[in-house]
Protein backbone atom coordinates (compact mmCIF):
# COMPACT_ATOMS: atom_id res chain seq x y z
CA UNK A 1 0.00 0.00 0.00
CA UNK A 2 1.65 3.28 -1.08
CA UNK A 3 1.64 5.96 1.24
CA UNK A 4 0.49 3.80 4.05
CA UNK A 5 2.91 5.72 6.96
CA UNK A 6 1.64 8.96 5.72
CA UNK A 7 -2.23 8.09 6.05
CA UNK A 8 -0.96 6.53 9.09
CA UNK A 9 -0.03 9.35 10.52
CA UNK A 10 -3.41 11.19 9.04
CA UNK A 11 -5.50 9.12 10.63
CA UNK A 12 -3.55 9.65 14.44
CA UNK A 13 -4.67 13.54 13.72
CA UNK A 14 -8.10 12.53 12.51
CA UNK A 15 -8.71 10.85 15.51
CA UNK A 16 -7.61 13.16 17.54
CA UNK A 17 -9.55 16.15 16.50
CA UNK A 18 -12.58 13.81 16.30
CA UNK A 19 -12.20 12.90 19.90
CA UNK A 20 -11.50 16.69 20.50
CA UNK A 21 -15.11 17.50 18.92
CA UNK A 22 -16.93 14.62 20.95
CA UNK A 23 -14.78 15.73 24.29
CA UNK A 24 -13.28 12.17 24.42
CA UNK A 25 -16.42 10.38 24.07
CA UNK A 26 -16.33 9.62 19.90
CA UNK A 27 -18.42 7.20 19.88
CA UNK A 28 -17.07 3.43 19.97
CA UNK A 29 -18.11 2.83 16.53
CA UNK A 30 -15.82 5.02 15.18
CA UNK A 31 -13.52 4.26 17.04
CA UNK A 32 -13.45 0.87 15.70
CA UNK A 33 -13.30 2.49 12.26
CA UNK A 34 -10.16 4.44 13.01
CA UNK A 35 -8.94 1.23 14.30
CA UNK A 36 -9.24 -1.15 11.63
CA UNK A 37 -8.24 1.41 8.95
CA UNK A 38 -5.38 2.17 11.12
CA UNK A 39 -4.21 -2.15 11.51
CA UNK A 40 -4.60 -1.89 7.55
CA UNK A 41 -2.51 0.83 7.15
CA UNK A 42 0.58 -0.31 9.94
CA UNK A 43 0.32 -4.14 7.96
CA UNK A 44 1.06 -1.91 4.90
CA UNK A 45 4.04 -0.51 6.14
CA UNK A 46 7.85 -1.32 6.17
CA UNK A 47 9.24 -2.83 9.21
CA UNK A 48 11.32 0.66 9.06
CA UNK A 49 8.15 2.45 8.68
CA UNK A 50 6.75 1.08 11.83
CA UNK A 51 9.39 1.83 13.71
CA UNK A 52 9.69 5.68 12.72
CA UNK A 53 5.86 5.57 14.09
CA UNK A 54 6.99 3.88 16.83
CA UNK A 55 9.98 6.53 17.88
CA UNK A 56 7.20 9.29 17.06
CA UNK A 57 4.72 7.99 19.31
CA UNK A 58 7.22 7.67 21.73
CA UNK A 59 8.91 10.91 21.70
CA UNK A 60 6.72 12.86 24.06
CA UNK A 61 8.53 16.07 23.36
CA UNK A 62 6.49 19.31 22.38
CA UNK A 63 6.90 21.51 19.10
CA UNK A 64 8.77 24.33 19.66
CA UNK A 65 7.49 27.64 19.93
CA UNK A 66 8.99 31.18 20.31
CA UNK A 67 8.07 32.63 23.75
CA UNK A 68 5.73 35.48 22.43
CA UNK A 69 4.11 35.92 19.19
CA UNK A 70 4.74 39.61 19.22
CA UNK A 71 1.04 40.46 17.43
CA UNK A 72 -1.78 42.35 18.38
CA UNK A 73 -4.93 42.47 17.14
CA UNK A 74 -6.68 45.20 14.97
CA UNK A 75 -9.88 47.12 14.84
CA UNK A 76 -11.56 45.73 11.60
CA UNK A 77 -15.30 46.62 10.31
CA UNK A 78 -17.17 44.32 8.08
CA UNK A 79 -16.43 45.81 4.09
CA UNK A 80 -13.23 46.69 5.36
CA UNK A 81 -10.08 45.17 2.94
CA UNK A 82 -7.72 45.57 6.57
CA UNK A 83 -5.93 42.64 7.81
CA UNK A 84 -7.17 41.20 11.55
CA UNK A 85 -3.72 41.64 13.30
CA UNK A 86 -0.55 42.94 13.02
CA UNK A 87 3.38 42.92 14.78
CA UNK A 88 3.17 44.58 18.21
CA UNK B 1 -11.28 33.63 0.86
CA UNK B 2 -9.54 34.08 4.22
CA UNK B 3 -10.46 32.81 7.30
CA UNK B 4 -8.46 33.64 10.26
CA UNK B 5 -9.17 32.94 14.48
CA UNK B 6 -6.96 34.45 17.38
CA UNK B 7 -6.21 33.27 20.54
CA UNK B 8 -6.46 36.65 22.35
CA UNK B 9 -6.07 38.70 25.72
CA UNK B 10 -6.11 42.20 26.66
CA UNK B 11 -3.41 43.72 27.73
CA UNK B 12 -4.49 44.02 31.00
CA UNK B 13 -4.78 39.90 31.76
CA UNK B 14 -8.45 39.85 31.00
CA UNK B 15 -11.05 39.01 29.46
CA UNK B 16 -9.62 36.08 26.98
CA UNK B 17 -11.06 34.48 24.21
CA UNK B 18 -11.11 33.66 20.65
CA UNK B 19 -12.27 36.11 17.85
CA UNK B 20 -12.67 35.02 14.14
CA UNK B 21 -13.11 36.39 10.94
CA UNK B 22 -13.90 35.63 7.37
CA UNK B 23 -12.52 37.40 4.01
CA UNK B 24 -13.86 36.95 0.91
CA UNK B 25 -11.94 37.33 -2.45
CA UNK B 26 -14.59 37.25 -5.10
CA UNK B 27 -12.48 34.75 -7.22
CA UNK B 28 -14.42 31.37 -6.96
CA UNK B 29 -11.53 29.15 -7.63
CA UNK B 30 -7.69 28.75 -8.18
CA UNK B 31 -5.21 25.85 -8.37
CA UNK B 32 -2.68 27.29 -5.47
CA UNK B 33 -3.11 29.84 -3.12
CA UNK B 34 -1.92 33.45 -4.78
CA UNK B 35 1.17 34.67 -2.83
CA UNK B 36 -0.49 37.72 -2.00
CA UNK B 37 -3.50 36.53 0.30
CA UNK B 38 -3.40 37.54 3.19
CA UNK B 39 -0.61 39.55 3.96
CA UNK B 40 -0.87 42.08 1.07
CA UNK B 41 -4.41 41.47 0.39
CA UNK B 42 -6.56 39.69 2.71
CA UNK B 43 -10.05 40.26 1.07
CA UNK B 44 -13.26 42.08 2.17
CA UNK B 45 -14.28 41.31 5.67
CA UNK B 46 -17.92 40.20 5.23
CA UNK B 47 -18.10 38.56 8.98
CA UNK B 48 -16.68 38.30 12.58
CA UNK B 49 -17.32 36.57 15.84
CA UNK B 50 -15.72 38.81 18.45
CA UNK B 51 -15.58 37.80 22.04
CA UNK B 52 -12.91 40.17 23.29
CA UNK B 53 -12.99 43.29 21.49
CA UNK B 54 -10.28 44.83 19.59
CA UNK B 55 -7.92 46.96 18.86
CA UNK B 56 -4.22 46.60 21.05
CA UNK B 57 -5.40 42.74 22.29
CA UNK B 58 -2.20 40.44 22.31
CA UNK B 59 -2.10 37.48 20.30
CA UNK B 60 -1.31 33.82 21.98
CA UNK B 61 -2.40 31.59 19.25
CA UNK B 62 -3.62 31.91 15.50
CA UNK B 63 -5.05 29.90 12.85
CA UNK B 64 -5.24 31.15 9.28
CA UNK B 65 -7.16 28.72 6.41
CA UNK B 66 -6.81 30.85 2.75
CA UNK B 67 -8.96 28.96 0.22
CA UNK B 68 -11.33 29.51 -2.94
CA UNK B 69 -14.28 31.13 -2.08
CA UNK B 70 -16.38 27.85 -3.54
CA UNK B 71 -14.10 25.40 -1.39
CA UNK B 72 -16.21 22.75 0.68
CA UNK B 73 -15.35 22.28 4.33
CA UNK B 74 -14.96 18.28 3.50
CA UNK B 75 -11.98 19.83 1.39
CA UNK B 76 -10.69 21.99 3.87
CA UNK B 77 -10.53 19.56 6.69
CA UNK B 78 -9.02 16.76 4.70
CA UNK B 79 -6.21 19.58 3.48
CA UNK B 80 -6.03 20.68 6.97
CA UNK B 81 -5.36 17.02 8.17
CA UNK B 82 -2.61 16.67 5.53
CA UNK B 83 -1.03 19.67 6.66
CA UNK B 84 -1.05 18.91 10.28
CA UNK B 85 0.31 15.44 9.63
CA UNK B 86 3.08 16.98 7.30
CA UNK B 87 3.99 19.79 10.09
CA UNK B 88 3.49 18.77 13.70
CA UNK B 89 6.96 17.58 14.42
CA UNK B 90 8.33 20.73 13.20
CA UNK B 91 9.10 24.06 15.02
CA UNK B 92 6.14 26.87 14.91
CA UNK B 93 4.78 28.94 13.82
CA UNK B 94 3.39 26.16 11.06
CA UNK B 95 2.97 27.47 7.13
CA UNK B 96 2.23 24.69 4.37
CA UNK B 97 -0.24 25.01 1.41
CA UNK B 98 -1.92 21.45 0.36
CA UNK B 99 -4.84 21.06 -2.73
CA UNK B 100 -5.69 24.69 -3.14
CA UNK B 101 -5.39 25.64 0.70
CA UNK B 102 -2.78 27.37 2.81
CA UNK B 103 -2.40 26.96 6.55
CA UNK B 104 -0.70 28.90 9.23
CA UNK B 105 -0.64 28.38 12.68
CA UNK B 106 1.41 29.91 15.59
CA UNK B 107 0.99 29.63 19.42
CA UNK B 108 3.46 31.03 22.04
CA UNK B 109 5.09 28.77 24.14
CA UNK B 110 3.22 28.67 27.23
CA UNK B 111 0.64 26.75 25.06
CA UNK B 112 2.70 24.09 23.50
CA UNK B 113 1.45 21.70 25.90
CA UNK B 114 -2.03 22.25 24.77
CA UNK B 115 -1.37 22.45 21.18
CA UNK B 116 -3.49 20.26 19.73
CA UNK B 117 -6.61 21.26 21.89
CA UNK B 118 -5.85 24.82 21.29
CA UNK B 119 -5.73 24.20 17.44
CA UNK B 120 -8.97 22.51 17.58
CA UNK B 121 -10.28 25.21 19.01
CA UNK B 122 -9.31 27.84 16.66
CA UNK B 123 -10.62 25.49 13.52
CA UNK B 124 -14.08 25.20 15.37
CA UNK B 125 -13.87 29.33 15.30
CA UNK B 126 -12.76 29.49 11.97
CA UNK B 127 -15.29 26.98 10.94
CA UNK B 128 -18.41 28.62 12.79
CA UNK B 129 -17.44 32.41 11.50
CA UNK B 130 -18.19 30.62 8.02
CA UNK B 131 -21.65 29.93 8.68
CA UNK B 132 -23.43 30.00 5.47
CA UNK B 133 -20.62 28.89 2.90
CA UNK B 134 -23.45 28.33 0.16
CA UNK B 135 -24.10 32.11 0.46
CA UNK B 136 -20.47 33.04 0.25
CA UNK B 137 -20.79 34.47 -3.38
CA UNK B 138 -23.58 36.60 -2.98
CA UNK B 139 -21.68 38.20 -0.01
Amino acid sequence: MIGAAQRYRELLVDLQFQRATAEDSLAQAEEAAFAAELDICWQSMSVAEQEAIERQLADGSLPDAPAALRTEDCAVTEGSWCAPRKAA
Amino acid sequence: MYLTAHHVVAKTGTPEGINAFLYLHGVPAWRVPPPEIPDQNPGRLVHRNITVTPPGNRVRSYLDVVAPDDAAWTEIRQNFIQFVSHVQRQPLPWEGVVGRCLFRFGLERSLAPQWQRELHQLYLEIQAVDRDPSARHMK
